[in-house]
């Protein structure tokens, strides 16, 4: 037992500490440029015009319909026959941003078309433009709307950040798995890295309830004390 | 006439197969308050949509002060010169009070912050809402909701006001409150044009009151006039007046009902 606790000790210091950080490299630089193509996707198929409207809903259902690893794949291993090589790292991030920004649209578009609208009728009428009343009255009642669905994602994109694995970028999960092929205690190890997942997890959780009361509104549905 | 601030010349709307608007004309003086009635589906509202082209009318022609506004391409220029209340309020939800006065004269006027803030608060003041300025729509009642989207316009200065059935999403004892806030804007010279069936309100200020029926005014006249004692044309008034049978049936009809 006393030796297990310090093989444990050892690889959160050594490997498992070096792939967490990997790990949270990686859903730093994902996350916001995922929430950020979310939004222009978004406004793209409820505001463009019918190119930009069909190209936004065309990336949608394309991402959807389709496995993040293949995506992460034809990133990894297609592109580079069209002369554009990515490192393991980059093509991680574009996928994860591509994967998220998809989803994450879906949850602001829903949010957009929620918003009431005589909203927008108050607006017009008070003589602001059409850009006007999107910029100041529709999005920041959607932004609090979609707020709990994109939280979400971003939790999801926690844990489906572990396949970068699958394109040689050593991140938690790899880490993990090369700790315990060399020392054999797989059950002992991924039982480590799940609770540090958990723990990613909880705090990201912990940050969007922070967001989330920090922008409550009587009359939104969040929570407020 | 250089008092006409409001001129409406055969206006028409059509939606799908109904002719909501059959050819509305009328003109509105600085400080005349016009107070149109009728049976619902008649066009009331789609009349005072049509003035700040919330709706697009098909044909005719407004003019407001000496501009014809009906083919503008500012449009929003000429919203900003009409203030409009809606039956529903439509308070901005994620902003408070204060704010929903604010935001207009800040993104729309460009006003300095501070001037805005002024300027937003004496208007809340006006409506009686002033200890209210940091609540947010939800924690409003209709009557102190419709108070707020009233000071909202009037902070914007406009030429004109239009008040779409203002109460009638009103609870009755929230009626007054808004009605003592209308009164008070037409005894200070407010031009206003207003959708109701107060008809308390309407007698005590209305300069005119306008009866229409399927898409047109089918009779008009001062409440004076439209509450009988006088014989209908004896002071002079158009012919379109009429005996105002239609009016004083519909009267009837709304009091029983």
């Amino acid at each position: 037992m006393d030796e297990s606790v310090r093989y444990i000790l050892d690889i959160l210091r050594g490997p498992l500490l070096q792939g967490t950080l990997a790990s949270c490299k990686l859903i730093i630089c994902s996350a916001p440029l995922g929430l950020l193509t979310g939004f222009l996707v978004s406004t793209g198929w409820v505001y463009g015009n019918r190119a930009v409207s069909g190209l936004c809903r065309a990336y949608v259902i394309l991402i959807k319909g389709t496995p993040l690893l293949i995506l992460l794949f034809v990133i990894y291993f297609c592109l580079p026959s069209f002369g554009l090589m990515l490192s393991p790292f980059s093509a991680s991030v574009l996928g994860f941003i591509m994967c998220s920004g998809a989803y994450s649209s879906e949850y602001i578009r829903g949010a957009i078309l929620s918003v009431r609208s005589d909203q927008v009728t108050a607006a017009r009428a008070l003589g602001m433009s059409g850009m006007q009343a999107i910029v100041w009255v529709v999005l920041p009642q959607a932004a609090r709307r979609a707020l709990p669905g994109c939280s979400n994602e971003m939790i999801y994109l926690i844990k489906y950040s572990s396949l970068a694995y699958m394109l040689s970028f050593i991140e938690l999960t790899g880490a993990g798995k090369m700790a315990a092929s060399r020392s054999f205690r797989f059950t002992l190890v991924f039982s480590v890295v799940g609770l540090i997942y958990l723990g990613m997890v909880s705090l990201a959780s912990l940050l969007f309830l922070w967001i989330g009361k920090k922008l409550a509104i009587p009359g939104f549905e969040l929570k407020r004390d | 006439m250089e008092d006409v601030i409001l001129r409406v010349r055969d206006l028409h709307k059509r939606f799908d197969s109904e002719e909501v608007l059959r050819g509305v004309t009328f003109e509105v003086r600085k400080g005349d308050v016009k107070v149109f009635i009728g049976p619902s589906g008649t066009g009331k509202s789609t009349l005072l949509r049509c003035l700040n082209r919330l709706v697009e009318p098909d044909s005719g022609q407004v003019w407001l002060g000496g501009d014809e506004i009906t083919h503008s391409s500012d449009i929003d220029g000429v919203r900003r010169r009409m203030g409009m209340v809606f039956q529903n309020f439509c308070l901005f939800d994620h902003l408070t009070a204060l704010r929903n006065v604010e935001i207009g004269l800040l993104k729309v006027l460009k006003m300095p912050k501070h001037q805005a803030r002024e300027l937003a608060l004496s208007e809340l003041a006006r409506v009686g809402m002033e200890r209210f300025a940091d609540k947010y729509p939800a924690e409003l009642s209709g009557g102190q909701a419709q108070r707020v989207s009233i000071a909202r316009s009037l902070a914007m200065n406009p030429e004109v006001m239009l008040f779409d059935e203002p109460t009638s999403a009103l609870d009755p004892e929230l009626t007054g409150e808004v009605l003592d806030v209308m009164k008070l804007l037409a005894s200070g010279g407010m031009t206003m044009l207003v959708v109701s069936h107060e008809m308390e309100f309407v007698y005590s200020v209305a300069s005119e009151v306008l009866f229409m029926e399927r898409g047109v005014i089918a009779e008009r006249g001062t409440p004076r006039l439209i509450r009988g004692g006088t014989a209908p044309g004896s002071d002079g008034s158009s012919d379109a007046a009429g005996s105002f049978e239609r009016t004083r049936a519909f009267l009837r009809h709304i009091n029983n009902g």
